[in-house]
Parts: C-alpha cells; structure tokens; sequence
C-alpha cells in the first residue's frame, strides 16, 4: 500500500462515512469556535454566549435526532427514506462506533444541554463574563461525553474520559470567589488525576498482553487466550480491575466515589448538575459500551453465525468476571450512598449521594445484562433497555432536583436544608414540584422514577431465572429492595422541614411562585416526570432500540 | 331492574367522596358550616349509595357463584408487553371491609363537628379524599392500583395528623408515614418480583391480581435452596409492609403515638379502616400467592399474634391517658386477627375476617367517644376523670356497648369473632399439628384465652375508673359542660351501634359472604401447612422415635374434634 | 524471542516509575508534587507502551504515547491553575490546608500541624476574567517588584 492509496482511503473513510454520523458532535465543537470567535471581535462581544451556545446545541439536537430517526427499525423511520446506516458503523477507522445506543445516549445528551442552558440563564450561575468560559466548558465535556458513547478503542476510551473530565475540574472551580469552589476544583483533578493514571496502566496492560486497541479485536483476542488455557489471564485481570477503577471514578462508584460529596457541595448547584446527569449517563453508556465490546463478539454477516457463536461461549469467563465485578460494586455503591446520604444537612452533598446510590442501581441493571447475555439475550436486551430509559428519566428527576437547589439558592441564599423549612407556607407550588422530583427519586409509582425502577428490578428478576450468576442477582435485588426504603428516609426528610418545620423567622428573599420565569423551568422539569410515569411507551420504545445494540 | 349497572354504581360510590371534596373546597368560602354540611351530606350518599351496593352484590349471581361484581377495568398504562389497568371489582374479600369504610366515613365527619375550628376546608377535603382512597384501596383488582390507592390513604392521614392533631403532632405523623411508607415500599417490591416471576412465564407483564393468583398457584416462587428461597424472601417483603400496618407486635410503636396525636376524625379512620389493610393483604396477596412461605411462617406468627395479644393487653393495663389505652388495645386486638389468620383453620380465619370489622366498629366508637370525652373535660388522663355517668348516661351506655363488643361479650359482635378465632387456634393446636408441636401450641392458644380475661380486666377498670365513682373536677381548662350526646354524636355512632348488635345476634349474614372468598385465599397455605406437618412428623419418626415422648397432650391421639370438618392432617395425626 | 528481555525490562521500569508515582500522590501533601506524581505515573505507563508496542512491532503504543503527553499538559495545565489559585488565596501548597469540605459529623484530619505563615503577600498579581479587557495602569506595571 503506497501513501498515495492510504491517504485516499482514509479521505474517502473520513469524508464519506465517518463525518456525516458525526455532525451532533461537529456541531458542538463549531459552537466552541464561534464562542471564542465571539469575544474576539468587538462588535459580538456584546452577544449573549448562553444564546449562541443554545443555536449550537439546538443544531447539535436536531442533527443527533436525525441520526437516531434514520436508525433502522426505528418507529419514526419513513418508508420513503433511504436507509443509509447500517445497525453499527465503526467510523474513524474503527477508533468509534455508530450504533443505536452512540445515536440513543448522544440525543439524550444534546436534549438535555438544550434543557441545562435555558436552566442556567434563567438561574444565572454564569454571569455575561464568565458565561463564554462557562459554555465552552460545558459543550467541550459534552463532546468528550458523546465520544466515551461512542469509543470502540482503548486510545478514544482513554480520551474520551479525559476530554470529558478536564473541562469538569475546571466548572468545579467556576465560583472564583469562593474556596470551597476552589477546593472542590482541587480535590477533583487531584482524584481525576489519579484514576486516569491507573487506568492508563490498566489499558497499557490489556493493549499490551492482546496485542491491540481495538474493541472487537480484543474481544476475539481474549477468546482465543481463553480457548488456549488462560495464558497471562492474571495480567488482564489486573487490567480489568485497573481500568474498572478509571470508570467507577467516572461513574462516581464506591470506592472512588469521595471527589463526588465535596465537589458537588463546593461546586455550584449548576456544575453538580451537569456533573450528575451529564457525566453519570456518559458514564454508565461507556460501562456499558466496554463490557458488551469486550463479552460479546460484534455482529458478522451470516457466514460467521458458528465462529460468532463459538466466541460467545469462550468469553463466558470475562462476563462472569464482568458481573461480578459490576454487581459487587453495584451493591455496594448503592447501599453506601443511600445510607451516607442519610446524615446530611446540605440539599448538594445529600443529591451527590443521591446520586451515587442510582449509579448503583443503574449498575445493578448493567450486571444483569451482561449476565444474561450468554443465554438469554432477549433479556440482555431488556435489561440495557431499562439502563437506557433509566437514564432518560434521570435527566428529568436529577436535573429538576438541582434546578430547584439553584433557584433556591437564588431566593434563599443557603443551600442548606434547615434553610427550607416551612417553604410550604410562603411557596407551596415549589414545595409539590420537589415532592415530586424526590418521589420519583424513590421511584414510587405513578412517576417516572418508578417505572426506571421498576425495569431495572425486572431485568434482575429475569437474571435471576435464567443466569448463571443467580446467587448474586438474588443479592443484587434483595440488596436494591432494602435501599429504596432507606432511601425513603433521606428523601422525606427533605419534604418534612419543608412542610412541618416553622419558617425561620430571619428568612431572606421573597416567595417562589411557580407562574415566574424560574418557576417555568421548574415546571418545565417537573411535567416530563409525572407525564413520562403515566406515558412512557414512546420513550420506552427508544430506549429499546438502543437496548438492541450489541445483538 | 333499573339503568345503574353495577359497574357504573361502583365507579359513582368512588367517586362521591372525591366530587364531594372539590364542593366542600368551592364551598369553603361560605364558611365552616358550609363544608361541613356538604361534608356530611357527602359521606351519608356514599353510605347510602354503599349500602345499596351491598345489597345488589348479596342478590346477584356473582356472589353466589364467588366471582368478581361490578367489575371495571380500563386500560391505564398499557404499552408493549405492560398492562396495567384501572380495574376495580368487589368480592367476598372485601365486601364488608368496602362498607365499613363507607360507614366510618359518615362517623370520622359527624365527630369533628364541633372539634374542628381552624382550617376546616383542609380537614375535609382531606378526610373525603382519605375515604375515596380507603374505599378503593378494598376495591382494587390490579397491583399498581392498589398501591397507589394505599399511598393515596397515608397523604390525607399524614396531613390530618400533622396539622389538626395534639402537641406531638409533627413527630406523630412523621413516624406514622415513615413507617407504613417503608414497610409499604418494601411490600410493593415483593409484589413486583411477583409480577415480573409471572411474566417470566408467561410473557406479558400483567398486574392483574386474580392472574397473579392463579399464576403462582401454575408456577409457583421457588421454595428451595437452588431457586434461593425467593418465596420466602418475597413473603417476608410483603410481612414488613402488612405487618407495620397491623400492627404486628415489634412494629406497632408508630401506633399509639398517631392515634394519640391523630384528632378524634382522623383516629376512627386509622383505627377502623386502615389497620384493616394489612390483613387484608395477608389474606389478599401473602396467602394464596405465598401458600408455602405462609406455612413456613405460620407457627412463627401465630406466636408473634399471641405475643400481640398478651403484650397489648397488658400495655394498655397500665396506661394512664385513655385514649393510649384503647390505641394498645387495638394492638391486642389486631393479635387476635393475625392469630385467626395464621392458624390457618378455617373456622379462625372466617372469625378473623369477622373481626376485623368488628374491631373496626368497637374500636372507632371507643376513640369518637373518647373524643367526645376530650371535647368535654379537656382531659384523658383516667385518673383525672370520673363519675361521668351521672351527667352524661347516654355517653356512659354507648361507651359500654362498645367496651362489651371489645371485650367480647356473648351477643354483641366481639364474642362471636373472638370465639371463632380461639376455637379455631385450639382446633389447629390439638388436631393441625404433628403431635411433636402440639404442647408449644397449645400454650400459645391458651396464652391467647388469658388475653380475653385481661381484656376484661383493663377495659372495665378503665370504664370504672372515667364513669363511676366520685366526680373529679379536672385541675384545669374552662368549667366543664356536663352535657350529654348531641344530636350529630348520637348519629354518628347509631349505626355503629346497629351493627354492634345485628352482628352479635345474626353473625350468619356477615359470615356466610364471606367465607367462600377466604376458603379459597388460605386453602392453598393450609395444605402446605398440612404437607409440611406431615413431613416434620415423618422426618421426627425416622431420626429419632424416641422424641414421640415430648407429645405430652393425652388428646394427642384421640382428639376432640369440637368442629365436624376433615382435616387434611388428622391422618397423619391419627395413624 | 530477542525482544522478550527488553520487554521485561523496560515494562520493569514502566512499573517502577508508575508504582513511584502512585505512592507519591498518596503520601505527599505538596500539591505541586502531588501533581508531579501524576505525571509521573503517566511517563511510566508511556514507557511501558512503547516497550509494547516495540514487542508487538506495530506503531500503535507509540501514537498512544503522543496522546497521553498531549492529554498529560492539558491536565497539568489545568491542575497548575488550581494550585496557583490555592497558593494565591492561602499562600499555602499544603493539601491539609484545604479540608472545609468534609462530612460535617467528622473532624479535620490533622496528622502534623500546618505551620504558621510568616508573610502572606498583599497583593498577587490576579487575571482578569477571560473575556474582559484587563484594566492596566502603566506605572505600577512598570515599578512593581514581583511578578
């Protein structure tokens, strides 16, 4: 192969294939240009950044949308249409992947940046000089975001984490003026630091013993050491468990969850966030991404339909190793952050918590679906289905509980909870849109929170009749059972000082109605909760089609 | 005979009390007297409407064949392989715990006539939306409805509590809803492995109850080793939610703290109707879903009912606050419902079904009346009381009538439910159990029959002690008002009274409804219970013939069979 | 096979230097040599890359070593930032210094006490927002004795 033919062959890759499923991430990136283009010249410096960032991400939206429509066996697909991408589609030379779960996660997130810059003007967390800074920031981890969706190679998986978490340390620092924001920004580069070398060392000695970056490559290599005898099987363990460590600091797991509490108490209620919806999904679709590329031999044409299935049964060992280590942590991570978030008096340190115990929940479902994966993939599928819906909800639950936080804070000035008290008499219409988000946060029916719950518990049981792993998922259910009732506890105490408690008597600011601007965003959060536990089908519907991605 | 069909007059007594709220809210601006006319004329219609309901379902052919009546079903969330509907239907179950809801309604209203002053707007529209949910909670055939209808009643009850009770209030009704909701919580999650176990099988999630039943009677939870005991762990889920609700002995300090704090409206409701739903969960969900499980467990909760009994007995004995009193005595009570179930005679369990709303007449007539007493004297200590009698006879002669039905007087309702019970513990005791265990069981029965003479004994002295002897003025609190019922206290606990008597004198009409749809819920927990003897003995037999020798009871072998019913065990009882 | 020895000994070193870096970061209290430490471990995973990418004949470690020197400045950038930020505020580079957040029920953890500041510094130089013109006043750049 001459250079001539590479150069050609990679253009035509690039300009043909690649970029076109590209265009949500080509957009977020063109936004981050014009922002910086717009403080240059002086006559733009006056324009709002929060709005140019709303056009970029509005664009990014509606081009992610397409790609997920044009999916096939999408229901929104017109039979007029010509089908041009196939179900999965390495692009970059097979650095990334396009497939129903990149297009299903990279919707979510851009639906959900469109959501968060509207939230943020309205609380104003980013002032007109800061906002250009803040912007940039955010739809760069947003890129970082979409490219951990899609990474199919050690080399984006590392990058992709790193893209993502950088700009993240500096949001955590956002709030110039204060130290504990300052602290916060410390503390999470200093762990982020830490875990992304661990698990640099991690994929250094995977890449290294399989002799490839490649997801499917590594996959069919870890087969074929397994069909040997398991030579060097202890290396890739330590591998495994290395870059296990480099994702649970993503996905703020026990134990390298301690940055999650104290970032998010010193960051501002905006950063937390974006830092606990955003990242979280991000994180949980790599999970998912890594443990399907590497348990599951990717779709061949007919011919290999034996090969493929002879894979399958050798890397019965990794997915056993998969489980385990994802549901233990699951278990874990979801008992501590609920029973941790218990003793709380800040509203961020005890969402951060909050936070931690769903990651475990989504986790417990992410073991699941790799446990049943070998003999029941309907049910892996359903299972990555509730994974995926769970997360869609989440954006609503968990971005509604911190836009109330904010808007609070902004009413209030406090962002403690003893500082709620008695807000039913002067704000009742705040007090039943947090009633609201935090019941569907237990995931009590008719929201939507129970619904996520309620998939997720069904994954289990479904793991439990047919899996090999049966002990743990009888674990994984009795252990999620027990923590949405401690969960009760923390959620309704939040409730109770804001209904029973008497209002301070040195209560600052006025009272918060929901017919206001803030009051808008806060009902524009809250709708979608109730309306997608009554309505969930369409939503559920998508969340199946990314469920099919790995089969 | 006329254009109503059932299903359509079941959907309308539903939704009286919810049509009845939003009037009583448009109506709140005309002032206290307003709502609570509107309130008034709100729950006697859907008494009445009840009532007439009632009637319809003991003529039709449903209830004679045992089937469903007035069955609705909507779809409500049903999306791809999902189904869950808004269905509701009546049957046996829960035909008499439906009209009790409806009656304690009218009474929870006609009490807070006077006694409510601030915010009445609140409090009834609470209480109606507390009846709705109450009267759908018995009402409702599918999973998710009938939990959302459970949480629907502790709401109205946290605000009733939170707002118009005592001094502890707050505490009070934070406890009570941190309680239930976390037992509730952990019910609904045994529920839902129930639910998803089914579509396993079957291949569509459905919530339907009477499917579920039949399902897990088809494939059942696995009750071994291999399959992780998943039976049991799903039975104790449901336990921690019906059994905080009973309450079960360990689980009950949430009550008599709410019914302290709760005011008189809000304590009929809790004490009448809502300690109601955990046995009815038993017999509805944990019994015919659970057989195995339930006959695991049955020994341990007939032992943990007469613990019940004896402990809320002799609580009670001591307290000083009258209102506690009878609030302990509930727990004594509901005991004796948990001991009827969990013996697993049939004779006990139709005395408990009986029971419960008999315990739902006596004791919401005994907490109006001590309301009645409150509003008076401004007092319930017991020892600041005394010699109402002699200005208010008529009080003193109802409060009787409900301490002689709670305590189990021969022709008034309590005996009748009471003696079933016992009698179908002591015939499990001799005749139900492998003669190994007959001794421990027949402590327990005895243990429970002291329960009644301490009954008695806390019940009269207390009546001795509030209405007898000399008249003490209480040390503070305005000039007392020593007048007798008014004219809406008498009617709000007339119809109590009537079925006080009609109950205790003709038990047939209430038993005979019923006793088909509770045969068919525990049949399935009885024969495990039977198996499960029969294995015990066996396994006793073969390991060690010698142990034969703890079978104390001489009637061990010739028993004295009181109730001329085959027993599936007394084969293996009677070799 | 030649290159096995070579792969041992420069994955030796990789590990050496990343294990050096490990424990670096957790036990020192320096911020700055907290963030060397990370660096630290970074060139001992670049080491063993290359050796495996040696072993394996391809260029693939190779180009991942240039990502992470890429990766590593940003993230040192950054961090560097935040140190300044921190020295600016307290004159301190202690890692104790900065415990305000914690789980409110549990005590700062004091293993030696942070010494006492002699002279902090009046006036640090400080960047205007990013954005904003900074205001500037020739004199006292001209005259001013630190930067």
């Amino acid at each position: 192969m001459n250079l001539g033919t590479l150069i050609t062959g990679s253009l035509n890759d690039t300009l043909a294939v690649s970029l076109p499923l590209f265009r949500p991430e080509l957009c977020l990136a063109t936004t981050i240009v014009l922002l910086l283009l717009c403080r240059i010249v002086p006559l733009l410096r006056r324009l709002d950044s929060g709005i140019v960032a709303l056009g970029g991400v509005c664009f990014a939206l509606w081009f992610a949308w397409i790609d997920f429509r044009d999916l096939p066996g999408s229901l929104w697909l017109s039979s007029s249409a010509v089908q041009t991408i196939s179900s999965r589609q390495e692009i970059f030379t097979g650095l990334l992947v396009f497939d129903s779960l990149t297009a299903y996660l990279r919707l979510l997130l851009a639906g959900f940046l469109v959501l968060y810059i509207l939230f943020t003007k309205v609380s104003g967390i980013p002032d007109h000089e800061d906002g250009a800074d803040f912007y940039t920031l955010v739809l760069g981890a947003a890129i970082g975001m979409c490219l951990m969706v899609s990474a199919n190679h050690l080399l984006m998986l590392f990058m992709a984490v790193e893209m993502a978490s950088v700009p993240s340390y500096a949001l955590a620092g956002l709030l110039k003026g204060r130290k504990t924001s300052s602290e916060a920004a410390i503390k999470y580069a200093v762990y982020g630091a830490g875990s992304a070398g661990v698990m640099l060392y991690g994929i250094s000695l995977l890449a290294g013993v399989l002799g490839t970056c490649h997801f499917p490559s590594m996959a069919a290599e870890l087969a074929r050491i397994a069909g040997a005898g398991g030579d060097g099987s202890m290396v890739l363990v330590l591998g495994g468990l290395m870059v296990a460590v480099g994702l649970a600091f993503k996905l703020s797991a026990v134990p390298f969850h301690f940055w999650c509490p104290d970032v998010f108490e010193g960051a501002a209620a905006e950063v937390g966030a974006f830092l606990s919806v955003a990242s979280k999904a991000a994180a949980v679709a790599l999970l998912l991404r890594v443990a399907f590329s590497l348990g599951v031999p990717p779709e061949g044409d007919g011919s290999m339909q034996v090969a493929q299935a002879q894979v399958l049964v050798a890397l019965a060992d990794t997915r056993h190793f998969m489980v385990y280590l994802i549901g233990l942590m699951a278990a874990v991570t979801c008992t501590l952050g609920n029973l941790a978030a218990y003793g709380q008096t800040n509203m961020k340190r005890l969402l951060a918590y909050s936070t931690i115990a769903h990651a475990g929940y989504l986790m417990m479902a992410v073991a699941a679906a790799v446990a049943m994966v070998g003999v029941a993939p309907a049910g892996a599928r359903a299972a990555i289905s509730a994974v995926v819906f769970y997360l869609g909800t989440y954006v609503f639950m968990n971005l509604g509980a911190f836009a109330i936080v904010a808007l609070l804070r902004n009413k209030l000035r406090s962002e403690e909870i003893s500082s709620y008290a008695g807000l039913v008499h002067s704000s009742p219409g705040i007090v039943v849109a947090t009633a609201v988000v935090l019941v569907s946060l237990i995931g009590l029916p008719p929201l939507a929170g129970f619904v996520a719950k309620f998939l997720v518990f069904a994954s289990l049981v479904e793991a439990i009749a047919v899996s090999a792993e049966r002990p743990l998922m009888l674990v994984l259910l009795v252990v999620g059972g027990i923590n949405t009732v401690v969960s009760l506890f923390y959620y309704l105490r939040v409730l109770k000082v804001m209904t029973f408690d008497p209002p301070p008597l040195d209560r600052v600011g006025e009272s918060f109605s929901l017919v206001s601007l803030p009051g808008a965003v806060v009902t524009a959060l809250v709708v979608p909760v109730v309306v997608l536990g009554l309505f969930w089908s369409s939503l559920y519907a998508c969340a199946q089609l990314a469920g099919a991605f790995a089969f | 005979m006329n254009s109503l069909t059932p299903s359509t007059h079941l959907l309308l007594v539903l939704a009286t009390p919810l049509i009845g709220a939003v009037v009583a809210w448009v109506l709140g601006a005309r002032g206290r007297h307003a709502v609570r006319q509107s309130a008034v004329v709100t729950a006697g219609l859907t008494l009445v409407s009840t009532g007439w309901l009632i009637v319809r379902y003991l003529q039709s052919p449903e209830a004679a064949a045992g089937e469903p009546y007035a069955v609705t079903t909507l779809p409500w969330l049903v999306s791809g392989i999902f189904d869950v509907r808004f269905s509701i239907g009546l049957d046996g179950l829960s035909l008499w715990l439906f009209g009790l809801s409806a009656l304690l309604s009218l009474t929870a209203v006609l009490v807070s006539w006077e006694a409510i002053k601030e915010r009445p707007i609140g409090f009834y529209v609470l209480l109606l939306v507390l009846e709705a949910a109450m009267l759908g909670v018995f009402v409702a055939r599918d999973v998710i409805l009938f939990y959302v209808f459970f949480e629907f009643t502790l709401v109205p009850l946290f605000f009733l509590i939170g707002i118009w009770g005592h001094d502890d209030r707050r505490r009070a009704a934070v406890k009570f809803f941190l309680y239930t909701l976390a037992g509730s919580v952990l019910a609904f999650l045994g529920l839902l492995v129930i639910v998803l176990w089914h579509a396993s099988h079957v291949g569509n999630v459905t919530f339907d109850i009477d499917t579920l039943t039949a399902g897990m009677a088809a494939h059942p939870l696995p009750m071994n080793a291999e399959g992780g005991w998943l039976q049991l762990i799903v039975f104790w889920a449901l336990f921690a939610g019906f059994a905080i609700k009973v309450p079960i002995v360990p689980f009950h300090t949430w009550l008599p703290l709410a019914h302290v704090e709760a005011p008189t409206g809000g304590s009929v409701d809790l004490a009448g109707v809502l300690l109601k739903i955990g046995i009815y969960g038993f017999l509805r969900f944990s019994l015919p879903m659970l057989p195995d499980a339930s006959a695991v467990a049955a020994p341990w909760l007939f032992g943990l009912g007469v613990v019940g009994i004896l402990y809320g007995a002799l609580v009670a004995l001591v307290q000083s606050d009258l209102k506690r009193l009878i609030a302990y005595s509930s727990v004594s009570h509901m005991g004796y419902c948990v001991l009827g179930i969990f013996a697993l005679e049939r004779v006990s369990l139709e005395g408990a079904n009986l029971q419960l709303i008999n315990h739902g007449l006596s004791s919401a007539g005994l907490f109006a009346l001590v309301g009645m007493i409150y509003e008076r004297f401004h007092t319930r200590s017991i020892v600041n009381l005394g010699g109402i009698a002699t200005k208010a006879p008529w009080l003193t002669v109802l409060f009787m009538v409900f301490t002689f039905s709670s305590i189990g007087l021969p022709g008034l309702n309590g005996f009748v439910g009471e003696f079933m019970i016992l009698a179908g513990s002591f015939q499990r005791a001799w005749t139900g159990v492998a003669p190994a265990f007959q001794s421990p069981f027949l402590v327990m029965s005895v243990s429970a029959v002291l329960g009644v003479v301490l009954g008695a004994w806390y019940m009269l002295w207390a009546v001795e002690r509030v209405f007898f002897g000399t008249s003490r003025q209480p040390p503070h609190g305005p000039p007392v008002e020593a007048c007798d019922l008014r004219w809406y206290e008498t009617l709000s606990l007339l119809p109590l009274v009537v079925f006080v008597f009609w109950i205790g004198i003709a038990p047939a009409t209430f038993l005979h409804p019923a006793a088909a749809a509770v045969r068919n819920a525990s049949s399935a927990a009885a024969e495990a219970f039977a198996d499960r003897m029969q294995a015990a003995q066996a396994t006793i037999q073969t390991i060690a013939p010698t142990v034969n020798r703890v079978v104390v009871h001489p009637h061990a072998s010739t028993p004295i069979n009181v109730f001329p019913q085959p027993l599936p065990s007394q084969s293996s009882a009677n070799p | 096979m030649a290159g096995l020895p070579l792969l041992q000994n420069s994955l030796l070193v990789g590990a050496l230097l990343f294990v050096l870096g490990l424990v670096g970061m957790l036990t020192r209290r320096n911020l700055i040599v907290l963030f060397l430490s990370a660096e630290l471990m970074l060139q001992g995973i670049s080491i063993s890359l290359v050796a495996w990418s040696r072993f394996h004949g391809d260029w693939g470690g190779q180009v991942f070593v240039i990502f992470v020197l890429t990766v590593a400045a940003c993230e040192a950038a950054v961090a560097l930032v935040f140190v300044l930020q921190a020295f600016a505020r307290t004159g301190r580079l202690d890692a104790a210094a900065w415990q305000s957040l914690r789980e409110s029920n549990l005590p700062r953890v004091v293993d030696h006490e942070l010494p006492a500041i002699d002279d902090l510094p009046a006036d640090w130089p400080k960047l205007s927002p990013a954005g904003v013109q900074p205001v500037t006043d020739e004199n006292s750049a001209l005259q001013r004795d630190h930067v």
